[in-house]
């Protein structure tokens, strides 16, 4: 990893891609992070227990996501609407990053999920310069196993019940990348 | 897991099986624990910087095998010689827990550590009634793969590449027993 991460994270505050702005959350997007952490059907994908309340959005605004750097939100350039998150932890020990994200359920299927992986795993090797990256989901949740698989993360095992999630054991579905993988050509021609 | 869990594990400081004693270490057991932990092939596999004298080795008992509860010394029954070391972190939030374990090469390949591991299992299951337990093991190592899956535990995946150990990437074995799959094989 860089040693200047930090400055790396700051610089990529804002990251474009064809249809999508990764930055940082503003005040006014309270009722954007309402409409998908009020949302059941995609709360029970994620270990975050969500919100109900305006001022619950406020408040995670200011005590979650700008305390710190490497979580942006997502939002669509056409319409402004901001349709999820997408956030990065940093291991120094192991020279890794593990990457979470969610997005509002009236915009699923829409390969915004993976344009918004692209990018940050663009960012973890091409800028970071971590050796690997890592993500994981609950069983019953293909859908984002496919985006891992689709921005080339390689499914790597299955832990039974290995989190307790809101009162219920899910088993735990890991995917990598490394360096090797993200940098070797798809096709060695020899 | 049970709310007196420290209760439990001060009440299961010894431990005796066929052929070992699990116990706490003491200070006499420097002599021996040097011995496996200035190998350098028994701590290839092993996060730990191991020990090169006999002081170091001291320390290591004050410094980590004294450090907290679920931490025994492994005891060859029939010489009286501590052979190696096996040691239970819980992981309160999702009521399970790990394990490392470390062995005198001289005593490899006949069955200690999964008789070790066996009764650790055991109290994990059946006392601190946890859900789950499971662990890692660095590429190369199979041998350790092999004890746990002897104990009863299942293969679950290998996250490559996922921890750096003394400046080399390891790919991370991993392997888990829930609780259903250890009352299913009683
Ligand atoms: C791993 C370790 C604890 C094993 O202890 P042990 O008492 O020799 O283990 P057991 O005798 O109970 O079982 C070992 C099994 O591994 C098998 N084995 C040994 N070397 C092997 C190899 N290179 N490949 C595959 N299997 C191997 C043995 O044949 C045996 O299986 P079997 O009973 O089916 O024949 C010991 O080797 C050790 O301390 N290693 C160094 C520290 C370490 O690696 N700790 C674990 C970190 S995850």
């Amino acid at each position: 990893m860089v040693k200047n991460h930090n400055e790396v994270l700051y610089k990529n505050e804002q990251i474009e891609t064809q249809r999508l702005i990764l930055r940082k959350f503003k005040i006014s997007d309270t009722a954007d992070i309402l409409e998908y952490g009020s949302d059941a059907e995609t709360l029970e994908h994620v270990g975050w227990p969500g919100l109900s309340t305006l001022e619950e959005a406020q408040a995670i605004i200011y005590d979650r996501y700008m305390a710190r750097n490497g979580l942006w939100a997502i939002q669509i350039t056409d319409t402004g609407k901001v349709i999820g998150l997408i956030n990065l932890h940093l291991n120094h020990d192991h020279d890794k990053v593990a990457l979470g994200y969610m997005i509002n359920r009236q915009y699923w299927g829409m390969g915004y999920a993976s344009e918004a992986l692209k990018a940050v795993l663009y960012l973890c090797f091409e800028g970071l310069r971590v050796n690997r990256v890592e993500a994981e989901h609950y069983t019953g949740n293909p859908a984002s196993g496919r985006v891992m698989e689709k921005v080339g993360m390689k499914r790597e095992g299955v832990t039974a019940k290995s989190h307790l999630v809101k009162g219920v054991f899910r088993d735990v579905v890991l995917y990598g990348i490394t360096w090797d993988d993200y940098f070797r050509p798809a096709v060695l021609d020899l | 897991m049970v709310k007196n869990y420290n209760e439990v594990l001060y009440k299961n400081e010894r431990m005796t099986t066929e052929r070992l004693v699990l116990r706490k270490f003491e200070e006499g057991d420097a002599t021996d624990i040097l011995e496996y932990a200035s190998d350098a092939e028994t701590i290839a596999n092993l996060i730990w910087e191991g020990s090169t004298t006999i002081e170091e080795a001291k320390a290591n008992i004050y410094d980590f095998y004294w450090s907290r509860n679920g931490i025994w010394a492994i005891r060859h029954a029939e010489s009286g010689k501590v052979i190696g070391c096996i040691d239970l972190r819980l992981a309160h939030d999702d009521d399970k827990a790990t394990f490392g374990y470390v062995l005198n090469r001289n005593y490899w390949g006949h069955g200690y550590m999964t008789e070790a591991l066996k009764v650790v299992l055991r109290l994990c299951f059946e006392q601190l009634k946890l859900n789950r337990v499971e662990a890692n093991h660095f590429d190369g190592n199979a041998a350790s793969g092999r004890v746990m899956e002897k104990a009863g535990m299942t293969y679950e995946g290998t996250a490559r590449q996922a921890e750096k150990v003394k400046g080399v990437f390891r790919d991370c074995v991993k392997y888990g027993i829930i609780r259903d799959d250890y009352l299913r094989q009683k």
